[in-house]
């Protein structure tokens, strides 16, 4: 998800997030909500209505998600 | 613990086993991976081996007994779910204990060649050597084929040194 998020400079409504992640709505909505707590990401106001964006926070996790799972791969396991 | 070749050996070890361990816990900090965290706690055990090795010789085996277990139970995990913890299956525990004992006779033979010098014993030795990897891949059923393949092979160069 947040890659998908990352990908998008401008955001991305939820409706274009559930064809992208191919996950159902309500499991969506859950995990949107999830990472919304956690300061991941966060909604605001865009050309085509309520967008979700990826965070400062979220970018940082990312990059650091990235370098774990590099660092896990090495010894053969998805993190 | 005898030389400080070996005091040195052990405790590069045991910082790398400790880099390992603070990266696998720092990281499941950062991301909450539980692979991580499994992974920090197998290592963690690990280096308490390598550690407990400076106070009592041969007691780290046990501990790094139970770290790798839990290695390979995690390779396990990605592989297949369903599978069980292998050294629990009464087949493995039996495979497990003639890996041993083929790999520690294809050794002596190999050591014993040194002395004699003799291809007969090189050629026992090897295809012990050979049917001990067998029966781990075998055990792994992972590839069992080839598994088989390189058990017929072992015998076969056992067998060539009766033929000579």
């Amino acid at each position: 998800m947040l890659l998908t998020l990352e990908q998008s400079n401008d955001g991305l409504k939820i409706t274009e997030l559930v064809r992208r992640s191919n996950v159902p709505y309500v499991r969506l909505t859950e995990i949107l909500e999830e990472l919304e707590k956690k300061g991941l990401i966060r909604q605001i106001n865009g050309e085509e209505g309520q967008v979700y964006i990826i965070t400062q926070k979220g970018i940082k996790f990312l990059n650091e998600y990235r370098k774990f799972s590099k660092f896990a791969e090495g010894f053969g396991f998805e993190i | 613990m005898v030389t400080t070749v070996e005091q040195i050996s052990l405790l590069i070890s045991i910082i790398a086993t400790a880099i390992i361990t603070f990266t696998s816990f720092y990281g499941y900090l950062k991301v909450e991976s539980k692979t991580l965290l499994r992974e920090g706690i197998a290592f963690l055990i690990i280096m308490l081996g390598l550690l407990s090795d400076f106070i009592t010789p041969y007691l780290g085996f046990y501990f790094e007994a139970v770290g790798f277990l839990l290695i390979g139970l995690e390779h396990i995990k990605e592989l297949n779910e369903n599978l069980a913890p292998l050294i629990i299956i009464p087949y493995v525990a039996g495979g497990t204990i003639a890996i041993f004992f083929s790999l520690y006779a294809g050794i002596e033979t190999l050591l014993y060649y040194q002395k004699t010098k003799r291809l007969t014993n090189l050629l026992v030795g090897t295809g012990l050597i050979l049917v001990s990897f067998s029966i781990f891949m075998q055990i792994i059923n992972y590839f069992t084929t080839l598994g088989y393949i390189v058990q017929a092979l072992g015998y076969l160069i056992m067998l060539s040194s009766l033929v000579r």
